[in-house]
């Protein structure tokens, strides 16, 4: 799957789209997808000056919009919307520079009652650099902007 | 509670330890999980209703609040509701 599909699939856009190309992806089950990590990206700036390291808090977001391109249907549907609601034993096992590409492999490991629980490795040259558990259930939009 | 809903609780438990990570000796089938008691949040809810569905094949989406109370409470929710 390449960045157009994608695109028809997932409503991220730069600077906040981590996901460039899709290896493999069993619908409702598991994708491997591909993230090439540039020194152009806007966080290097700042994180940091003088030893760019992508956040952990982005190579996480970077597996949860791989993992919702296997657990949404077609992403056709306006109303509802896939939320992370848990991170689960996230581990950065070596951080993640400029001129890495990033495999992204998500394995649901759990689908019931509305919940979808992935397994993600991401490698980089078959190494791991971070691996963990991401939870996730579809919401309804609206619901998220209605006031308390 | 028989012995048909003390394995139903039992294996409620066995969610709670393994799936939220609550100590089993912080666990009997009386204490409050919500609130005052173990402090479970809404999240925890979610997790609990999944477990449920994947052990037993009984849906508590949207079942009345007084369900959840303690592991007493689901277990005989559980047992009313299953499948034969």
């Amino acid at each position: 799957m390449n960045i157009i599909e994608i695109n028809k699939r997932i409503k991220q856009r730069p600077p906040f789209q981590m996901v460039e190309r899709v290896l493999e992806v069993v619908p409702g089950e598991s994708v491997k997808a591909l993230k090439n990590v540039s020194v152009n990206e806007p966080y290097f700036t700042g994180h940091f000056p003088d030893a760019p390291i992508m956040p952990g808090v982005l190579v996480i977001e970077t597996a949860a919009q791989a993992c919702s391109l296997a657990i949404e249907a077609d992403g056709t549907d306006d109303k509802t919307i896939y939320v992370l609601l848990k991170v689960k034993d996230f581990k950065f096992v070596k951080p993640v520079i400029p001129g890495d590409t990033l495999i992204i492999d998500c394995k649901k490991t759990m689908g019931a009652a509305g919940l979808f629980t992935f397994a993600v490795t991401i490698s980089v040259n078959d190494k791991v650099r971070a691996k963990g558990e991401l939870m996730f259930t579809a919401v309804d939009k609206e619901s998220i902007y209605a006031e308390d | 509670m028989d012995a048909k809903q003390t394995e139903i609780a039992e294996k409620i438990k066995g969610i709670l330890v393994d799936n939220l990570r609550i100590p089993a000796e912080e666990l009997d089938y009386e204490v409050e999980l919500f609130g005052d008691g173990i402090g479970l949040d809404s999240i925890d809810s979610l997790e609990i209703i999944a477990g449920i569905d994947q052990e037993f094949g009984v849906q508590m989406t949207g079942v009345a609040r007084e369900n959840f109370f303690n592991i007493a409470a689901l277990s005989k929710y559980v047992m009313e509701h299953l499948e034969d």
